[in-house]
Protein backbone atom coordinates (compact mmCIF):
# COMPACT_ATOMS: atom_id res chain seq x y z
CA UNK A 1 0.00 0.00 0.00
CA UNK A 2 1.05 3.28 -1.04
CA UNK A 3 2.24 5.46 2.37
CA UNK A 4 -0.40 8.32 2.75
CA UNK A 5 -0.12 11.61 4.35
CA UNK A 6 -3.00 13.64 6.03
CA UNK A 7 -2.23 17.42 5.72
CA UNK A 8 -4.16 18.84 9.01
CA UNK A 9 -5.17 22.37 9.05
CA UNK A 10 -6.86 24.46 11.45
CA UNK A 11 -10.09 23.57 11.13
CA UNK A 12 -9.54 19.62 11.52
CA UNK A 13 -7.35 19.33 14.18
CA UNK A 14 -8.78 16.03 14.98
CA UNK A 15 -11.19 15.25 12.40
CA UNK A 16 -8.21 14.01 10.00
CA UNK A 17 -7.57 11.62 12.51
CA UNK A 18 -10.70 10.14 12.07
CA UNK A 19 -11.09 9.97 8.93
CA UNK A 20 -7.93 8.20 8.11
CA UNK A 21 -8.63 5.51 11.31
CA UNK A 22 -7.58 1.82 9.57
CA UNK A 23 -5.52 3.40 7.00
CA UNK A 24 -1.85 1.66 7.16
CA UNK A 25 1.38 3.71 6.61
CA UNK A 26 -0.54 7.01 7.41
CA UNK A 27 1.48 9.81 8.81
CA UNK A 28 0.07 13.42 10.19
CA UNK A 29 1.61 17.13 9.05
CA UNK A 30 0.43 19.72 10.23
CA UNK A 31 2.00 23.60 8.40
CA UNK A 32 1.66 26.93 10.02
CA UNK A 33 1.36 27.88 6.56
CA UNK A 34 3.05 31.67 6.68
CA UNK A 35 1.03 32.69 3.28
CA UNK A 36 -2.19 32.25 5.14
CA UNK A 37 -0.96 33.39 8.66
CA UNK A 38 -0.15 36.95 6.31
CA UNK A 39 -3.37 37.40 5.20
CA UNK A 40 -4.93 36.09 8.21
CA UNK A 41 -2.87 37.71 11.34
CA UNK A 42 -3.25 36.58 14.52
CA UNK A 43 -2.30 36.52 18.05
CA UNK A 44 -0.20 34.67 19.81
CA UNK A 45 -3.16 33.34 21.88
CA UNK A 46 -4.19 31.43 19.15
CA UNK A 47 -0.87 30.15 17.80
CA UNK A 48 -0.55 28.46 21.49
CA UNK A 49 -4.02 27.27 21.44
CA UNK A 50 -3.67 25.39 17.94
CA UNK A 51 0.26 23.95 19.13
CA UNK A 52 -1.02 22.96 22.37
CA UNK A 53 -3.83 21.29 20.75
CA UNK A 54 -1.31 18.93 18.26
CA UNK A 55 0.89 18.49 21.22
CA UNK A 56 -2.22 16.62 22.58
CA UNK A 57 -3.35 14.39 19.77
CA UNK A 58 -3.05 10.74 20.45
CA UNK A 59 -0.59 10.50 17.27
CA UNK A 60 2.03 11.88 16.64
CA UNK A 61 2.07 15.19 13.56
CA UNK A 62 5.00 16.86 11.94
CA UNK A 63 4.78 20.50 12.48
CA UNK A 64 6.20 22.95 10.23
CA UNK A 65 6.62 26.57 9.89
CA UNK A 66 6.89 27.83 6.40
CA UNK A 67 5.00 28.54 3.22
CA UNK A 68 2.22 25.23 2.85
CA UNK A 69 2.78 25.05 -0.98
CA UNK A 70 6.46 24.73 -0.37
CA UNK A 71 6.34 21.79 2.22
CA UNK A 72 3.77 20.09 0.57
CA UNK A 73 5.47 19.86 -2.99
CA UNK A 74 8.72 19.29 -1.13
CA UNK A 75 6.87 15.74 0.36
CA UNK A 76 6.27 14.70 -3.01
CA UNK A 77 9.57 15.20 -4.43
CA UNK A 78 10.95 13.32 -1.43
CA UNK A 79 8.18 10.63 -1.08
CA UNK A 80 7.29 9.47 -4.63
CA UNK A 81 3.98 7.90 -4.89
CA UNK A 82 3.23 9.15 -1.86
CA UNK A 83 -0.42 9.88 -1.40
CA UNK A 84 -1.36 13.04 0.42
CA UNK A 85 -5.16 14.16 1.08
CA UNK A 86 -6.63 17.17 2.88
CA UNK A 87 -10.22 17.93 4.55
CA UNK A 88 -11.59 20.37 2.69
CA UNK A 89 -12.09 23.65 5.54
CA UNK A 90 -15.40 25.60 5.55
CA UNK A 91 -14.00 29.06 5.48
CA UNK A 92 -14.12 29.87 1.88
CA UNK A 93 -10.87 31.46 1.67
CA UNK A 94 -8.90 29.14 3.31
CA UNK A 95 -10.40 27.09 0.65
CA UNK A 96 -8.96 28.84 -1.95
CA UNK A 97 -5.65 29.09 -0.62
CA UNK A 98 -5.87 24.74 0.10
CA UNK A 99 -7.31 24.43 -2.93
CA UNK A 100 -4.63 26.21 -4.50
CA UNK A 101 -1.92 23.86 -3.00
CA UNK A 102 -3.26 20.92 -3.73
CA UNK A 103 -3.83 21.70 -7.68
CA UNK A 104 -0.20 22.35 -7.47
CA UNK A 105 0.81 19.49 -5.30
CA UNK A 106 -1.78 16.56 -6.79
CA UNK A 107 -3.18 16.56 -3.21
CA UNK A 108 -6.99 14.60 -2.43
CA UNK A 109 -9.69 17.43 -1.00
CA UNK A 110 -11.86 15.48 1.08
CA UNK A 111 -15.30 15.96 1.60
CA UNK A 112 -15.80 17.59 4.88
CA UNK A 113 -18.18 15.15 6.77
CA UNK A 114 -21.39 16.68 7.62
CA UNK A 115 -23.80 17.09 10.77
CA UNK A 116 -26.69 16.91 8.32
CA UNK A 117 -27.54 17.36 4.87
CA UNK A 118 -27.97 20.72 3.84
CA UNK A 119 -31.02 22.55 3.05
CA UNK A 120 -32.72 22.21 -0.17
CA UNK A 121 -34.23 25.43 0.21
CA UNK A 122 -32.22 28.86 -0.10
CA UNK A 123 -32.15 29.73 3.46
CA UNK A 124 -30.42 32.67 4.06
CA UNK A 125 -32.13 33.74 7.49
CA UNK A 126 -31.59 31.64 10.33
CA UNK A 127 -34.88 30.40 11.46
CA UNK A 128 -36.05 29.29 7.80
CA UNK A 129 -32.65 27.69 8.09
CA UNK A 130 -33.26 25.81 11.59
CA UNK A 131 -36.48 25.13 10.61
CA UNK A 132 -35.41 23.27 7.60
CA UNK A 133 -32.90 21.27 8.93
CA UNK A 134 -33.65 20.83 12.95
CA UNK A 135 -35.47 17.49 12.34
CA UNK A 136 -32.22 15.60 10.97
CA UNK A 137 -30.02 17.35 12.78
CA UNK A 138 -31.24 15.51 15.65
CA UNK A 139 -31.92 12.47 14.27
CA UNK A 140 -28.44 12.31 13.50
CA UNK A 141 -26.95 13.48 16.77
CA UNK A 142 -28.93 10.49 18.47
CA UNK A 143 -27.43 8.17 16.09
CA UNK A 144 -23.67 9.94 16.06
CA UNK A 145 -22.14 6.89 17.73
CA UNK A 146 -18.54 6.83 18.85
CA UNK A 147 -17.10 9.41 17.14
CA UNK A 148 -15.47 13.55 17.63
CA UNK B 1 10.45 26.43 6.38
CA UNK B 2 11.75 25.22 9.71
CA UNK B 3 10.82 22.02 11.54
CA UNK B 4 8.91 22.52 14.94
CA UNK B 5 9.81 20.91 17.77
CA UNK B 6 7.09 18.62 19.71
CA UNK B 7 8.72 18.47 23.03
CA UNK B 8 8.57 21.47 25.76
CA UNK B 9 9.75 21.53 28.95
CA UNK B 10 7.24 24.00 29.94
CA UNK B 11 4.63 25.95 28.55
CA UNK B 12 6.74 29.23 28.43
CA UNK B 13 9.30 27.53 26.50
CA UNK B 14 6.38 26.98 23.93
CA UNK B 15 5.27 30.77 24.27
CA UNK B 16 9.15 31.70 23.73
CA UNK B 17 9.33 29.43 20.36
CA UNK B 18 6.21 30.44 18.88
CA UNK B 19 7.03 34.37 19.70
CA UNK B 20 10.53 33.60 18.58
CA UNK B 21 9.43 31.82 15.06
CA UNK B 22 6.31 33.61 14.40
CA UNK B 23 7.83 37.62 14.51
CA UNK B 24 6.58 38.44 11.32
CA UNK B 25 2.96 36.71 11.41
CA UNK B 26 1.70 37.81 14.86
CA UNK B 27 -0.34 40.42 15.10
CA UNK B 28 1.72 43.69 17.52
CA UNK B 29 1.84 43.74 21.23
CA UNK B 30 -0.16 40.64 22.74
CA UNK B 31 2.91 38.10 23.34
CA UNK B 32 0.91 36.14 26.41
CA UNK B 33 -0.46 32.88 25.73
CA UNK B 34 -4.27 32.37 26.92
CA UNK B 35 -5.25 30.71 30.24
CA UNK B 36 -7.32 28.64 28.12
CA UNK B 37 -4.84 25.65 26.78
CA UNK B 38 -5.72 24.37 23.63
CA UNK B 39 -5.87 20.01 24.98
CA UNK B 40 -8.27 17.09 23.73
CA UNK B 41 -11.03 16.71 25.84
CA UNK B 42 -12.61 13.45 26.77
CA UNK B 43 -16.57 12.43 26.19
CA UNK B 44 -16.30 12.79 30.01
CA UNK B 45 -14.86 16.55 29.57
CA UNK B 46 -17.42 17.39 27.16
CA UNK B 47 -20.32 16.15 29.29
CA UNK B 48 -19.34 18.38 32.33
CA UNK B 49 -19.24 21.56 29.98
CA UNK B 50 -22.60 20.89 29.03
CA UNK B 51 -25.77 22.05 31.43
CA UNK B 52 -28.44 22.24 28.70
CA UNK B 53 -31.15 23.25 30.87
CA UNK B 54 -28.70 25.99 32.94
CA UNK B 55 -28.05 27.03 29.45
CA UNK B 56 -31.24 27.61 28.24
CA UNK B 57 -32.30 29.93 31.93
CA UNK B 58 -29.23 31.78 31.97
CA UNK B 59 -26.56 32.03 28.83
CA UNK B 60 -27.41 35.81 28.21
CA UNK B 61 -25.45 36.40 31.75
CA UNK B 62 -21.93 36.92 31.82
CA UNK B 63 -21.74 34.48 34.19
CA UNK B 64 -24.27 32.25 32.61
CA UNK B 65 -23.88 28.68 32.04
CA UNK B 66 -21.98 28.28 28.75
CA UNK B 67 -20.07 25.43 27.33
CA UNK B 68 -17.09 27.25 26.68
CA UNK B 69 -15.79 24.89 24.27
CA UNK B 70 -16.44 27.14 21.13
CA UNK B 71 -12.48 27.30 21.01
CA UNK B 72 -12.72 23.24 20.72
CA UNK B 73 -15.43 23.10 18.12
CA UNK B 74 -13.64 25.74 16.00
CA UNK B 75 -10.62 23.39 15.62
CA UNK B 76 -12.14 20.69 15.02
CA UNK B 77 -11.20 18.89 18.24
CA UNK B 78 -14.86 18.01 18.52
CA UNK B 79 -17.71 18.42 16.44
CA UNK B 80 -20.84 20.28 16.78
CA UNK B 81 -23.09 16.87 16.55
CA UNK B 82 -21.06 15.28 19.04
CA UNK B 83 -22.01 18.09 21.52
CA UNK B 84 -25.47 17.81 20.32
CA UNK B 85 -25.73 14.16 20.89
CA UNK B 86 -24.48 14.55 24.67
CA UNK B 87 -27.06 17.47 24.95
CA UNK B 88 -29.75 15.36 23.75
CA UNK B 89 -29.20 12.38 26.04
CA UNK B 90 -30.09 14.31 28.90
CA UNK B 91 -33.78 14.84 26.76
CA UNK B 92 -35.23 17.13 23.59
CA UNK B 93 -36.83 19.55 25.65
CA UNK B 94 -33.73 20.87 27.40
CA UNK B 95 -31.71 20.72 25.29
CA UNK B 96 -33.52 23.24 22.50
CA UNK B 97 -31.76 25.91 23.10
CA UNK B 98 -28.16 24.36 23.09
CA UNK B 99 -28.94 22.17 20.21
CA UNK B 100 -30.13 25.58 18.49
CA UNK B 101 -26.91 27.37 19.49
CA UNK B 102 -24.79 24.74 17.48
CA UNK B 103 -27.04 24.74 14.38
CA UNK B 104 -26.52 29.02 14.28
CA UNK B 105 -22.75 27.46 13.25
CA UNK B 106 -23.72 25.50 11.06
CA UNK B 107 -25.98 27.81 9.48
CA UNK B 108 -23.24 30.35 9.43
CA UNK B 109 -20.91 28.14 7.42
CA UNK B 110 -23.93 27.25 5.05
CA UNK B 111 -24.09 31.42 4.08
CA UNK B 112 -20.52 31.71 3.80
CA UNK B 113 -20.73 28.60 1.41
CA UNK B 114 -22.99 30.40 -0.15
CA UNK B 115 -22.11 33.95 -0.65
CA UNK B 116 -18.38 33.67 -0.08
CA UNK B 117 -18.12 37.49 -0.70
CA UNK B 118 -20.34 38.30 2.27
CA UNK B 119 -17.11 37.49 4.40
CA UNK B 120 -15.94 40.95 3.99
CA UNK B 121 -18.45 43.00 2.00
CA UNK B 122 -21.44 44.77 3.00
CA UNK B 123 -24.46 41.80 2.41
CA UNK B 124 -26.53 44.30 2.12
CA UNK B 125 -26.49 48.32 2.48
CA UNK B 126 -26.91 49.65 6.54
CA UNK B 127 -30.14 50.59 7.88
CA UNK B 128 -28.82 53.54 9.92
CA UNK B 129 -29.54 56.21 7.81
CA UNK B 130 -25.65 55.70 6.83
CA UNK B 131 -23.67 55.27 3.99
CA UNK B 132 -20.82 52.93 4.12
CA UNK B 133 -18.71 55.56 3.44
CA UNK B 134 -19.35 57.30 6.79
CA UNK B 135 -17.91 54.91 8.55
CA UNK B 136 -14.10 54.84 9.09
CA UNK B 137 -12.18 51.97 8.42
CA UNK B 138 -9.42 51.79 11.11
CA UNK B 139 -10.01 51.14 14.65
CA UNK B 140 -8.93 53.72 17.23
CA UNK B 141 -6.59 53.32 19.98
CA UNK B 142 -8.75 53.74 22.87
CA UNK B 143 -10.68 50.70 21.48
CA UNK B 144 -7.43 48.65 20.93
CA UNK B 145 -5.76 49.24 23.90
CA UNK B 146 -9.06 48.71 25.69
CA UNK B 147 -8.93 52.12 27.02
CA UNK B 148 -12.39 53.72 26.31
CA UNK B 149 -14.63 56.15 28.21
CA UNK B 150 -16.37 53.08 29.63
CA UNK B 151 -15.01 50.49 31.92
CA UNK B 152 -17.36 47.70 31.02
CA UNK B 153 -16.45 47.70 27.23
CA UNK B 154 -12.41 48.08 28.22
CA UNK B 155 -13.52 44.99 30.82
CA UNK B 156 -14.70 42.81 27.97
CA UNK B 157 -11.70 44.06 25.56
CA UNK B 158 -9.08 42.97 28.36
CA UNK B 159 -11.68 39.19 28.67
CA UNK B 160 -10.40 39.22 24.16
CA UNK B 161 -7.00 40.12 24.58
CA UNK B 162 -6.02 38.21 27.53
CA UNK B 163 -7.71 35.44 27.26
CA UNK B 164 -9.33 34.91 23.42
CA UNK B 165 -12.79 34.58 24.93
CA UNK B 166 -15.63 37.00 25.42
CA UNK B 167 -19.01 35.85 26.21
CA UNK B 168 -21.63 36.10 23.26
CA UNK B 169 -23.70 39.38 24.80
CA UNK B 170 -20.47 41.06 25.45
CA UNK B 171 -19.05 40.25 21.45
CA UNK B 172 -22.41 42.47 20.90
CA UNK B 173 -22.13 45.13 22.78
CA UNK B 174 -18.44 45.55 21.55
CA UNK B 175 -19.39 44.75 17.73
CA UNK B 176 -22.53 47.47 18.14
CA UNK B 177 -20.00 49.82 20.60
CA UNK B 178 -17.61 49.94 17.77
CA UNK B 179 -20.24 50.54 14.47
CA UNK B 180 -23.07 52.58 15.85
CA UNK B 181 -21.20 54.51 19.12
CA UNK B 182 -17.83 55.13 17.28
CA UNK B 183 -19.33 55.03 13.62
CA UNK B 184 -16.31 52.30 12.69
CA UNK B 185 -17.10 49.84 9.32
CA UNK B 186 -17.69 46.35 10.57
CA UNK B 187 -14.89 44.66 8.90
CA UNK B 188 -12.43 46.68 11.39
CA UNK B 189 -13.94 45.50 13.95
CA UNK B 190 -14.48 41.91 12.70
CA UNK B 191 -10.82 41.92 11.81
CA UNK B 192 -9.76 42.58 15.23
CA UNK B 193 -11.83 39.69 16.66
CA UNK B 194 -11.02 37.03 14.33
CA UNK B 195 -7.32 37.38 15.37
CA UNK B 196 -7.85 37.09 19.01
CA UNK B 197 -10.95 35.36 19.73
CA UNK B 198 -9.78 31.49 20.36
CA UNK B 199 -12.67 30.55 18.34
CA UNK B 200 -12.66 33.07 15.40
CA UNK B 201 -14.80 31.71 12.60
CA UNK B 202 -14.60 33.98 10.00
CA UNK B 203 -18.22 32.81 9.01
CA UNK B 204 -20.06 32.64 12.63
CA UNK B 205 -17.66 36.25 13.80
CA UNK B 206 -18.14 37.98 10.31
CA UNK B 207 -21.87 37.50 9.70
CA UNK B 208 -22.33 37.97 13.25
CA UNK B 209 -20.86 41.81 13.00
CA UNK B 210 -22.75 42.23 9.80
CA UNK B 211 -25.90 41.34 11.69
CA UNK B 212 -25.24 43.94 14.62
CA UNK B 213 -24.63 46.62 11.81
CA UNK B 214 -27.64 45.78 9.88
CA UNK B 215 -25.51 44.79 6.26
CA UNK B 216 -27.24 41.43 6.81
CA UNK B 217 -30.42 42.43 9.28
CA UNK B 218 -33.33 44.50 9.26
CA UNK B 219 -31.81 47.22 11.64
CA UNK B 220 -29.01 48.15 13.80
CA UNK B 221 -28.73 46.40 16.87
CA UNK B 222 -27.76 48.77 20.03
CA UNK B 223 -27.86 48.44 23.71
CA UNK B 224 -27.50 50.77 26.99
CA UNK B 225 -26.12 50.59 30.35
CA UNK B 226 -28.85 49.23 31.80
CA UNK B 227 -29.19 46.13 29.33
CA UNK B 228 -25.12 45.51 30.51
CA UNK B 229 -26.03 46.02 34.45
CA UNK B 230 -28.87 43.20 33.98
CA UNK B 231 -26.53 40.70 32.13
CA UNK B 232 -23.62 41.25 33.48
CA UNK B 233 -23.78 43.80 36.32
CA UNK B 234 -22.55 41.22 39.63
CA UNK B 235 -19.65 40.72 37.89
CA UNK B 236 -18.34 43.98 35.83
CA UNK B 237 -18.20 47.41 36.49
CA UNK B 238 -21.64 49.02 35.42
CA UNK B 239 -21.73 52.19 37.23
CA UNK B 240 -22.94 55.43 35.21
CA UNK B 241 -20.03 57.47 36.04
CA UNK B 242 -17.43 55.33 34.71
CA UNK B 243 -19.72 54.27 31.55
CA UNK B 244 -20.78 57.61 30.34
CA UNK B 245 -21.47 57.39 26.67
CA UNK B 246 -23.81 54.23 27.68
CA UNK B 247 -25.89 55.77 30.53
CA UNK B 248 -28.74 56.05 28.31
CA UNK B 249 -32.81 54.98 27.46
CA UNK B 250 -32.65 53.22 23.99
CA UNK B 251 -34.56 56.84 22.88
CA UNK B 252 -32.64 58.94 23.15
CA UNK B 253 -29.70 57.03 21.98
CA UNK B 254 -31.40 55.75 18.83
CA UNK B 255 -32.27 59.89 18.36
CA UNK B 256 -27.91 60.73 19.06
CA UNK B 257 -26.53 57.50 17.05
CA UNK B 258 -28.81 57.36 14.10
CA UNK B 259 -30.24 61.22 13.48
CA UNK B 260 -31.19 60.54 9.68
CA UNK B 261 -32.33 56.96 10.18
CA UNK B 262 -35.99 57.06 9.07
CA UNK B 263 -38.34 54.05 10.71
Amino acid sequence: MSPQLFWLHDEVLSEALIEAQGTECCTFLFVFDTVWLRQRPVSLKRIQFIYETLLALPVAIEIVYGDAAEVLKQKGLEHPGLVCKVIAPNDPELFERIEGIANEAGIAILERPRWFPPPAIKAFRFFKFYKAVRGAAILAARDRGVER
Amino acid sequence: MKQLPSKFDNREALTALIAETFESELIEGHRQPSSIHGQVLSEAELAECIQPAAYARTRNFYDGAVSRLSPFVRHGVVNRKTLAGIALAGGDKPAEKFVQELIWGEFWQHVAKGRPSGLWQDAEPYKTGFSSSDYASELPQDIVTGTTPNACLNHFIRDLHETGYVHNHARMYLAAYVVHFRRIRWQAGAAWFLAHLLDGDAAANNHSWQWVASTFGSKPYIFNLENVAKYCGNQVDCRPKTNPELDASYESLSARLFPARTL
